[in-house]
């Protein structure tokens, strides 16, 4: 507004009536703007239309607080506190408009006492203890009563005339013994309600339990600075071992992962010659051509689709029909290169023959073959586990597999004599009861 | 527009849940042996403090009877034949025929002339005797005639001053150093130990250490003018002459002494921080420090000045180590039967519960006046992390020197500002049927 003054000073231009033409514009942009107070115009020109990215810190004194209504006078009053029995008035200040209902004293609700119980002449005969006399009983439970079962506090204060030197568990077994015969007297175990009888349960004080444990807080308390140290660093290497457990644990699992994936089962033996090298080049340029890849795979018999077709998979399509044909078309070529070998050569590496084989990587302790059936083969396993036989061998060579396969069978074999063995022997009882019947009867 | 947070208005109260005071005006009394505190409940400083030593001459009262001086300007004030005394003897009340004369004097001289309008909360040590306790309880309600009255362990109320029920305090004062093991606000009494090695015995130590090497030890008041000379240099001041029979007592020097002997401790004197012990020559505590920054000068009334080096730590040495103490004074404490504060908190720990004893190394509450002495709470926090090592240890110490000297008087305000806590005090009525002996069912 004064810069528009200014210019009107300026280019001495004078008179009202322009000044209120020109006045709505200006107006009407200054509520789009908005200016803060802190901030100068040519400032807040700078920003456009972005707010600013600061906080602008507006100088400005604190709002005057708005009372609400008069102001509440105070008064110096007397009060008496009803957790108190012998009447003391003390005075502080208190609002005038809650003179009525200062009756009761706001701080006397804090006055909360623990429940001790208290027994009669009658009830401590039950109660008796050889090591606690009655007085002794009667001067803890009035420390228990004093101090709101503190028992640390109780203990230090614990001086009973001629008594012995008790430990803090000592009258804490005492305390909650008493509690808990106390309460079966008074309601039988059997009519308790859901609450008292898990109140009772806690009741149970284990004295051997809890000087154990106070033991070894002590032992943990008494540690060098040396054994602080040790034990620090025994926790690092723990966390260290379970953390390379992990990795491990997931290396295997991706081991296994990659292990079960479907694998070729054809041999590449089709394309170690040139020839073969020349086919599969072949066989994977055709791939783009849907006709001709019909046309190169129609010679071996069943095709496979076309999905599998691509050139990245090409090892995958060994399985197809077609390379099966080729490898049957040079198997005897091949057979001609392999050297027989004699038994003990067999032995000696390892080779072996497999009547049946599924296709992928196996491991041989998961091929353990099952000769028991049905229900046997459960039971077979319980008296394995019984026997503490591993399920899975740790080192399943095919000796020991055969061992083990044995064995199962073996005990298959027992478990079923063992059942039938019973059968018998039940079903002669029950003929020689039915026979005893009919002797008597007659 | 800015957006004012909400202003508690006047018209309503703060939920009880934030504030649990309550204030009654009852009075706090903390009588110490060197300053006896005393305030109002609910307030910060004591506002009343004066010296436990008060001045009197015998035969100068009415009736030929001793008059007393009492109060910071009148005890220090010169005057022929005034023998300066102190009530309290081993942080207790010895002399009861002052005692509630200087407690009396220490209310009404600033808070209040009408003791029977204000509830009174008093604090004692953890070792006064019940016979005390009663004789207290006596006084103040035969005497002093208050209204209701409360007796609460210094310790405790110390604990309360750093917000700590469960802790143990460690408090310097000027009789005793003592240790308190507290829990839930209540003392463990198998925990209590002390040693006489506060204020008064460092003051001793100093004195001695000044007499073993020549350095003469005058008072502010004897000397009259002084001009500056160079360090270890005979004093160029002029003394103030007294005509005979004019002369101030002994014990009057003595205290007065003493008052330049605190000043040596604020200023200059500096507890040895370690590793370890200091060391037993002085030449391998030279090399030990070279380190630490250099000497500390002091200058005594008469312009005397001094650089202290290793010196300054030996003074203060026998807090931990009495047997490194300076014995060439009457009446030292015994160096190898008195405990050191390493040993006194050992101690103290021995019959604390093993459940609480984590707990409360993890509160360790430093307080006291002689606790204000430079490098305290580093040695104390050395010597208990070395002392046990396994828990967590958290020493605690008001860096506010205000709070450090009067936190037994601000825990007691605090206590007896609280609403909860007006149920305990013990009224006129109850001692009337009860007798003195309430006290010991009361207070624990």
């Amino acid at each position: 507004m004064s810069g528009f003054q200014d210019v009107r000073d300026v280019m001495d231009i004078s008179g009202p009536s322009e000044c209120t033409a020109r006045a709505p514009p200006s107006k009407k942009q200054k509520t789009v703007e908005k200016r803060p107070d802190g901030i100068t115009r040519e400032l807040f020109a700078l920003l456009g239309e972005n707010p600013p990215p600061v906080a602008i810190v507006e100088n400005k004194f604190k709002e005057k607080p708005r009372w609400m209504g008069k102001a509440n006078p105070w008064v110096w009053k007397d009060f008496t506190n009803p957790a108190r029995n012998d009447g003391l008035v003390l005075r502080h200040w208190e609002r005038k408009s809650e003179e009525s209902q200062a009756l009761d004293y706001r701080f006397s609700k804090f006055n909360v006492k623990a429940d001790i119980p208290s027994y009669s002449d009658g009830e401590y005969e039950v109660l008796k203890d050889p090591d606690w006399p009655r007085e002794e009983t009667d001067y803890l439970f009035n420390l228990c009563r004093e101090y709101d079962l503190r028992f640390i506090i109780i203990w230090d204060r614990y001086d009973f005339l001629d008594g012995k030197t008790r430990s803090v568990e000592d009258l804490k077994a005492r305390y909650y013994s008493v509690c808990r015969s106390l309460m079966e007297l008074r309601t039988p175990l059997n009519q308790m309600s859901p609450e008292e009888t898990q109140f009772f349960g806690m009741l149970d004080f284990d004295k051997e339990r809890e000087s154990a444990r106070k033991k070894m807080a002590a032992v943990l308390f008494a540690r060098t600075p040396a054994e602080v140290s040790e034990e620090e660093m025994l926790l690092a290497e723990l966390k260290r071992i379970v953390m390379n457990q992990q990795r491990t644990l997931e290396e295997r699992k991706d081991l296994f992962n990659r292990l079960e994936m479907p694998n070729s089962t054809g041999s590449i033996a089709p394309y170690t010659g040139s020839q073969g090298l020349a086919h599969l080049r072949e066989m994977m340029v055709s791939s783009s051509d849907k006709n001709k890849k019909r046309k190169s795979i129609a010679m071996g018999g069943n095709g496979p689709d076309g999905a599998q077709q691509g050139p990245a998979v090409a090892s995958a399509a060994d399985k197809s029909g077609n390379t099966a044909a080729a490898s049957q078309k040079e198997a005897p070529q091949l057979k001609k290169q392999v050297r027989k070998l004699t038994d003990d050569e067999e032995k000696e590496y390892g080779v072996m023959y497999h009547e049946k084989l599924s296709q992928g990587v196996k491991f041989r302790s998961t091929m353990v073959a099952t000769n028991v059936k049905g229900g046997t083969a459960q039971k077979v396993q319980l008296a394995l586990a019984q026997l503490e036989i591993a399920q899975k061998l740790t080192m399943p060579t095919a000796k020991t597999i055969k061992k083990y396969e044995q064995l199962q069978s073996a005990v298959g074999i027992l478990l079923d004599t063992r059942k039938l063995l019973e059968k018998v022997e039940q079903e002669l009882r029950v003929l020689k009861a039915q026979q005893e019947a009919a002797k008597e009867e007659t | 527009m800015s957006s004012l947070q909400p202003t508690l208005s006047s018209n309503q109260a703060p939920s009880t849940v934030e504030y649990g005071g309550d204030e009654i005006s009852a009075i706090v009394l903390d009588p110490g042996t060197a300053w006896i505190r005393a305030g109002f409940a609910g307030e910060d400083t004591p506002k009343s403090v004066i010296p436990a030593d008060y001045g009197c001459i015998e035969g100068a009262g009415e009736n030929g009877g001793r008059k007393m001086f009492i109060g910071d300007n009148d005890v220090h004030a010169l005057r022929p034949g005034m023998e300066i005394r102190n009530p309290m003897n081993d942080g207790i009340v010895a002399d009861w025929d002052t005692a509630p004369l200087l407690w009396r004097a220490a209310i009404t001289s600033r808070l209040t002339t009408e003791l029977s309008e204000h509830p009174l909360l008093m604090t004692e040590p953890s070792w006064n005797p019940s016979k005390n306790r009663e004789r207290t309880i006596e006084v103040v309600f035969e005497d002093f005639d208050v209204p209701a009255f409360y007796l609460a362990k210094t310790g405790v109320c110390a604990g309360f001053a750093s917000g700590k029920a469960t802790g143990l305090v460690i408090d310097v004062g000027a009789s005793n150093i003592s240790i308190t093991p507290i829990h839930d606000g209540l003392v463990l009494k198998k925990g209590c130990t002390r040693s006489p090695l506060g204020g008064t015995f460092l003051s001793d130590q100093i004195r001695a250490y000044f007499a073993a090497v020549n350095i003469p030890l005058s008072a502010h008041y004897q000397v009259l003018s002084k001009s500056p000379v160079e360090a270890w240099k005979p004093a160029d001041a002029v003394y103030r002459a007294f005509a005979p029979g004019e002369e101030p007592t002994d014990s009057y020097r003595r205290f007065q002494e003493d008052r330049v002997l605190t000043e040596f401790k604020e200023c200059t004197a500096q507890v040895w921080t370690g590793p370890g012990l200091l060391p037993s020559t002085a030449q391998d505590a030279a090399s030990a420090m070279l380190s630490s920054p250099g000497g500390r000068p002091f200058e005594f009334p008469d312009g005397f000045n001094v650089v202290f080096n290793t010196e300054r730590f030996r003074v203060t040495e026998g807090i931990f180590h009495p047997p490194s103490m300076l014995t060439s004074y009457q009446h030292h404490p015994d160096p190898n039967s008195t405990l050191g504060l390493n040993q006194l908190i050992h101690q103290s720990m021995k019959d604390v519960d093993i459940e609480l004893k984590q707990l409360i190394l993890n509160n360790v509450v430093i307080t006291g006046a002689g606790s204000l002495l430079y490098g305290f709470t580093d040695r104390v926090n050395a010597e208990i992390a070395a002392a046990f090592p396994g828990p967590r240890v958290r020493v605690m110490a008001a860096g506010n020197s205000v709070e450090r000297r009067y936190a037994g008087w601000l825990g007691g305000s605090i206590l007896a500002s609280l609403g909860a806590f007006h149920q305990l005090w013990i009224s006129r009525k109850e001692y009337d049927e009860h007798g003195p002996n309430i006290v010991e069912k009361r207070c624990k």
